[in-house]
């Protein structure tokens, strides 16, 4: 018995991780459209290359597919297990990567500032995106979590199974490295006044 | 400290760039991922599906065998017999019980329906 598609975006990811395990297909299409997102754009800040993002995201998503009879509501987020799982999955795919191709970066859409505005963006994120292929891997990953997924020391120290202190730790380091990395292209990237 | 608020001031932009600028799934990929969740999942449909074709016959088979033999079930009358087969129903029915709270807003999780169906699922 599938659940009113409407009513399936206002429910959490492990409850429809819960339906999905009971056959519900409209579950695993709601998952499929919000997860896949947020899986690759993340594997892709740690990667730093677009189709390996996208094969992450895919072997991501499959190892959460098969261990959904097995979750426990209640018991851990979705998207920590996730993010951790990424993590794993990027700690074999690591390399450098010596810049980010332009085209990797999707053209934003029409509600943003205009193209001088756009380019700067695209120039800074790439730019961003190539420190952070420089940072050492758990740097990196503090960094990302931190700053660009928007989560808390508390939350990235469940995901990494750290304490928060070495969070902060591993944060405050990164961000001095990419600093440090990213000043001598002040002119190319829009800091003109600094 | 006023080289890290330096430092964060500088590096803000870069992470607001970043959180907007970021490749998005195509539909090939969305198109994989389904078929990967719809391949899983229809695994998980035939393992009830299987169990469920154990026959009656095949439970009291695994019935008696469990009591001693053939001769065992001779023993009990059919009242405790049907209370054993009741007790080990086919999971397809658990199944359909699953489903059928599975419409409320909350689904609750598989196994917490009936906390002791993971042994008999095991046992089978």
């Amino acid at each position: 018995m599938d659940m009113p598609f409407d009513t399936m975006d206002e429910v959490a990811d492990d409850a429809l991780l819960v339906l999905f395990a009971n056959g519900d297909l409209s579950a695993a299409r709601i998952l499929t459209l919000r997860l896949t997102p947020r899986v690759m754009a993340h594997a892709f800040r740690l990667l730093g290359d677009r189709a390996e993002a996208e094969d992450v995201a895919q072997d991501a998503l499959m190892r959460l597919w098969k261990i959904a009879p097995d979750w426990r509501q209640g018991e851990a987020q979705v998207s920590t297990w996730l993010y951790r799982v990424v993590a794993n999955l990027c700690t074999d795919r690591f390399r450098k990567v010596k810049g980010v191709e332009l085209d990797s970066i999707p053209e934003p859409a029409d509600n943003t500032p205009g193209p001088a505005e756009t380019m700067v963006d695209k120039a800074r994120a790439t730019a961003l995106q190539d420190a952070l292929q420089n940072l050492p891997e758990r740097q990196r990953q503090a960094v990302v979590l931190r700053h660009i997924e928007g989560l808390n020391n508390p939350q990235i120290a469940e995901v990494m199974m750290i304490s928060v202190e070495a969070v902060e730790s591993l944060t405050a380091r990164g961000k001095r490295a990419l600093a440090q990395d990213l000043s001598g292209r002040r002119d190319e990237l829009g800091y003109y006044d600094d | 400290m006023t080289d890290n608020i330096r430092n964060d001031d500088f590096l803000d932009n870069f992470f607001v760039a970043a959180r907007t600028e970021h490749p998005v799934p195509d539909a090939a990929l969305y198109a994989r991922i389904l078929a990967d969740a719809e391949g899983v999942q229809a695994g998980f449909n035939a393992v009830c599906d299987t169990t469920s074709d154990t026959t009656p016959q095949g439970i009291f088979v695994r019935l008696s065998q469990a009591l001693g033999g053939g001769l065992a079930l001779a023993g009990l009358t059919t009242a405790a017999v049907a209370g054993l087969w009741i007790g080990l129903a086919a999971p397809q029915s658990i199944h359909d019980l699953t489903a059928g709270y599975i419409g409320m807003e909350a689904a609750p999780p598989f196994a917490d329906l009936m906390p002791s169906l993971d042994l008999f699922l095991v046992e089978g």
